[in-house]
C-alpha cells in the first residue's frame, strides 16, 4: 500500500531550488496571502467541464470541496442564452447521459422545446444500400436525444447558479471567466498546482482537472502524450431546415466509402448533419453556394455511390453544371426501397463549418494532482455521436472516485485517489475508440468481397433481434 | 406475318407462366412472404408497357425463353429479348447503369434517353455518307443483313424505369456492335458478339447465349469459333470502353477507324 503512494510521489518532477531561487521563494512566501486556494480547479467550461462542476456541487460528499471553474471564454453569458437559430454544435445524448443530467439537477433547466428525442436510427451501406433499422419498443424511453451543446451549457450553468442562490452557506463553487492562464506550475508546496493568470491573479489547487478539449493546456503541462492518427477525413457540419415531418423523428446514417454521413433530427422541422468526407471534397462542399450544397446533401442520401463519385469529381467552381446534374438525378424515379431522410430545403446561413477528424487516446488520464476528461483525454470520429456521452461518463466516474477518496480521508489530488477513475475509464474508452475506428475503416473499403460480406452481415443483423437489442442497449446506455 | 407469330408465341409463354403462378398460389396456405414470391398482383407498373413479375415468374420466364431460344432459332431474337429482360434483375442491369453513371458520355445518354429508329437515325442521310464513316458502314450493314433499328422489341420485364432504358439502349445498340466489329449476323457472328457483350458489359443474356449458343454449331464451325472468335471476343471485351457508353448517334459521320481507336476495339477477322 505505502509502496503505491511512494511510486506515485516519485513520478512528480521535483523542482530544483537554486540558492538564488531560494531567495526569491522566500520573498514570494511573504505574499502568500494574495493566492486564492481551491481544492479543485476545472479548466474548460464546455458541457463536460460544467457537468463536472455541477456534479461535484450536487454530490453530498463532494459538495464540500472548494471548486474553481476557469475558461478563456465568458461562458457566464450563456446564463441568459438567446434562443435563436439552432447551433451547428449538437450532440446525441444517450438516455444514460440524460439520467445523469437529471440526477445532478440540470435536466430541469434545459430547454426541452429545443431537444429532439428519437427512437429510430436507420443506418445504410452506401455501396449496397442494405440497411439496418434500430428502434425502440413503442412506449419505452427514447433511444437518444438530439441537443445543442449550448443548451446543455445553459442548463448546467443555471442549475449551478440556482443551487448557489438557494444555499445559505457561502458558495463553494466559483466561476472565473473570462480567465487568461499564462502558466501552470508546481510551487513551494509540491502537492499544489499554481495557476498564473493575468485576470484573476494566482490560484493554487490540490487537483487540476483538464476538461479543455483536444488542445488541452493541462495535458501539455502534465507532459501526457496523446498518440493517435489523423483520418484523411474532415467533418462538415451545419443546421438544416427540412420539409415538415410526417411520422416519428428518425436519425439516418449512410456509410459512404468517403466517410459516414449522418442526419440527426431537431425539433420543429430543423435538423443537423455531420458529413465526414475526404478533405478535398469537404473544402469543395464548403465553397458551394448554399442552394447547390443543399441539393448535394439530399443527393448524398439518395443516389447510388457511382452516381455520387462522378458528382464529387466535378468542377465545383461551375455551380450551374453541378446544379444541372443534381436536379436531373434527384428527379429520376427509382424502383428502390431505400429509406431516406426528409427533403432538406435549406441550410441555415453561417452554420456550415468543417473540422479535421482524428483518433487519439492519452497514455494516462491522471498524474499527481492532475486529471483529464472528455476530449482532453480522447478524440474520436463523430460516428454514433458518442463523444460527449463518453465525456459525461468520465465525469461520473471521476466524481465517484473523488467521493470515495473524501469518505476515506484521502487526499483528492493524490494519484492513489485518482487511479480508480483511470482504471474505470481508460479501458472502456479504448474499446470504444477501437470499435469506431475499425467500423470507419470497414466502410471505407470498396472491394466487392468486403462489401458482399458487409451486406450479408448487415442483413443478418437486421433480422437478429438479440443482436439488435445488444446494440440498442449500447447506443442507449453507452459502453 | 413472321413478327406477328413471334409476338403471339411470346404472349403464350407469358400466359403460361402467369397461370402456373396462380396454380401455386393458394390463399389458405400462402404466407405473406410466399405471396410476394408467387404473385405480381401487388406490384406497381413503373412505365408504359411495364409488366411486373414476381421472383418465381421471373425464374420461369428466364428458363422458358432460354429453352425456346435454343429450340426455335428463327424466333431467337424475340426469345433472347425476353431472356434479357427477365434475367437483367436484380443485379446486372443495376451494375451496367452504374457504369453509365461514372462516365461523362454515359450520363449524357441517360439524361437525353435517345431512341434509335429509322427516323431518328435518318437512314437516307446515312446512305449519302463517305464509305469510311461509321454511319455509312452501319447502314450498308443493316441493308445487307436485312435488319434495322425498328426490329428491336420494347423492354417489358425490367422494373426500374432507368434500368429499363439501359436494357432498351443495350438492345438498340446491338447492330452498332456488329458494325463497329465488322461481324455478320450468322450464327458465329451473333455468338461472337454475345461473348463480346458479356465480357464487356456483364449482362447474363450475353453469358447464357455465349455458353449455350455454340451447341448449334457444326464441328468445323465450333472449331473455328473456339480458335479465332472466342479469343478475339475476350480480348476486345476486356480492352474496349464499356460499349453502352458510346453515343453512337454522335459518331455517325466520323471515320470508323478513329471511332475504333477511341473505344479501343478492333475489327473481327473475316469469316472464311
Amino acid at each position: 500500500m505505502s509502496s503505491l503512494v511512494l511510486r506515485g510521489v516519485s513520478r512528480v518532477e521535483m523542482p530544483t531550488i537554486s540558492p538564488t531561487l531560494g531567495i526569491y521563494t522566500r520573498k514570494f512566501a511573504s505574499q502568500k496571502i494574495l493566492q486564492r486556494q481551491f481544492d479543485v480547479v476545472i479548466v474548460g467550461s464546455g458541457p463536460v467541464g460544467l457537468a463536472l462542476a455541477a456534479g461535484l456541487q450536487s454530490n453530498p460528499v463532494t459538495q464540500s470541496l472548494k471548486v474553481g471553474l476557469l475558461d478563456i471564454q465568458d461562458t457566464m453569458k450563456l446564463k441568459d442564452w438567446k434562443f435563436e437559430t439552432y447551433s451547428n454544435r449538437c450532440s446525441s445524448l444517450t438516455n444514460h447521459t440524460r439520467m445523469f443530467f437529471d440526477k445532478i439537477g440540470a435536466w430541469d433547466f434545459a430547454r426541452k422545446d429545443r431537444i429532439q428525442p428519437f427512437q429510430h436510427i436507420l443506418a445504410s451501406d452506401g455501396l449496397t444500400n442494405s440497411s439496418i433499422h434500430l428502434d425502440q419498443k413503442p412506449g419505452s424511453e427514447p433511444m437518444a436525444f438530439m441537443s445543442e451543446n449550448v443548451n446543455l451549457q445553459y442548463a448546467l450553468l443555471n442549475s449551478i447558479i440556482d443551487k448557489m442562490n438557494n444555499n445559505i452557506k457561502k458558495p463553494n463553487l466559483e466561476f472565473l471567466m473570462p480567465c487568461t492562464i499564462t502558466k501552470l506550475s508546481k510551487g513551494e508546496n509540491i502537492y499544489r498546482t499554481h495557476i498564473h493568470t493575468t485576470t484573476h491573479g494566482e490560484l493554487t489547487t490540490k487537483l487540476l482537472i483538464g476538461a479543455d478539449g483536444r488542445n488541452s493546456i493541462v495535458r501539455k503541462y502534465a507532459n501526457i502524450s496523446m498518440p493517435g492518427w489523423n483520418y484523411l477525413t474532415h467533418a462538415v457540419v451545419g443546421t438544416l431546415k427540412i420539409d415538415p415531418l410526417k411520422g416519428p423523428a428518425v436519425a439516418f446514417q449512410r456509410f459512404l466509402p468517403t466517410g459516414p454521413l449522418a442526419y440527426l433530427p431537431l425539433p420543429d422541422n430543423n435538423a443537423t448533419f455531420v458529413w465526414s468526407t475526404r478533405p478535398h471534397i469537404a473544402s469543395k462542399l464548403l465553397r458551394l453556394p448554399e442552394e447547390t450544397f443543399v441539393k448535394f446533401l439530399n443527393a448524398s442520401f439518395r443516389l447510388d455511390y457511382p452516381d455520387l463519385s462522378y458528382l464529387y469529381q466535378m468542377d465545383f467552381s461551375e455551380p450551374s453544371k453541378v446544379n444541372e446534374q443534381l436536379d436531373w438525378r434527384l428527379q429520376v424515379k427509382r424502383n428502390s426501397n431505400m429509406q431516406v431522410p426528409p427533403v432538406i430545403t435549406e441550410i441555415v446561413s453561417g452554420s456550415r463549418a468543417a473540422f479535421p477528424l482524428r483518433l487519439a487516446h492519452v497514455d494516462e488520464y491522471v498524474k499527481e494532482g492532475i486529471a483529464l476528461c472528455g476530449d482532453a483525454a480522447h478524440n474520436t470520429h463523430p460516428l454514433a455521436g458518442q463523444g460527449l456521452n463518453t465525456g459525461i461518463q468520465d465525469v461520473e466516474s471521476l466524481i465517484s472516485a473523488l467521493s470515495f477518496a473524501i469518505k476515506h480521508g484521502q487526499d483528492i489530488g493524490s494519484v492513489f485517489s485518482l487511479q480508480p477513475y483511470f482504471r474505470d475509464r481508460y479501458f472502456k474508452n479504448h474499446v470504444y475508440l477501437g470499435v469506431v475506428d475499425k467500423f470507419h475503416k470497414l466502410y471505407a473499403m470498396e472491394n466487392p468481397v468486403v462489401t458482399s460480406v458487409r451486406t450479408l452481415g448487415l442483413s443478418l443483423f437486421d433480422r437478429s433481434a438479440s443482436l439488435k437489442n445488444f446494440i440498442l442497449s449500447t447506443v442507449a446506455n453507452g459502453i | 406475318m413472321f413478327y406477328l407469330n413471334a409476338h403471339l408465341e411470346i404472349n403464350k409463354v407469358v400466359d403460361v407462366v402467369m397461370s402456373l403462378s396462380k396454380k401455386f398460389l393458394k390463399p389458405s396456405v400462402a404466407s405473406n412472404q410466399l405471396r410476394l414470391l408467387f404473385t405480381a398482383a401487388e406490384r406497381k407498373v413503373n412505365y408504359p408497357g411495364h409488366v411486373p413479375l414476381s421472383p418465381l415468374q421471373r425464374i420461369f420466364l428466364v428458363a422458358g425463353s432460354a429453352i425456346m431460344g435454343l429450340k426455335a432459332p428463327w424466333r431467337g431474337g424475340d426469345m433472347i429479348s425476353v431472356l434479357g429482360d427477365a434475367s437483367g434483375q436484380p443485379f446486372f442491369l443495376h451494375r451496367l447503369l452504374n457504369k453509365m453513371l461514372v462516365d461523362k458520355t454515359g450520363r449524357e445518354i441517360l439524361k437525353d434517353k435517345p431512341r434509335m429508329t429509322s427516323k431518328s437515325l435518318n437512314l437516307p442521310f446515312l446512305r449519302t455518307l463517305p464509305p469510311n464513316t461509321l454511319g455509312k458502314i452501319y447502314v450498308d450493314w443493316i441493308d445487307k443483313e436485312h435488319v434495322g433499328p425498328d426490329t428491336r422489341s420494347p423492354t417489358r420485364f425490367v422494373d426500374d424505369p432507368e434500368e429499363a432504358y439501359v436494357m432498351q439502349r443495350y438492345r438498340e445498340s446491338h447492330d452498332f456492335y456488329h458494325a463497329i466489329c465488322n461481324m455478320p449476323t450468322n450464327i458465329e457472328g451473333e455468338l461472337a458478339i454475345k461473348w463480346l457483350e458479356f465480357v464487356n458489359m456483364g449482362l447474363p443474356v450475353g453469358a447464357l447465349s455465349a455458353l449455350f449458343g455454340p451447341l448449334r454449331l457444326n464441328c468445323e464451325q465450333a472449331s473455328r469459333f473456339r480458335r479465332v472468335y472466342i479469343p478475339w471476343s475476350i480480348r476486345n471485351g476486356l480492352n474496349a470502353k464499356t460499349l453502352i457508353n458510346v453515343y453512337w448517334e454522335k459518331e455517325l459521320t466520323n471515320d470508323i477507324e478513329d471511332v475504333r481507336r477511341r473505344i479501343r476495339i478492333e475489327a473481327a477477322p473475316p469469316l472464311v
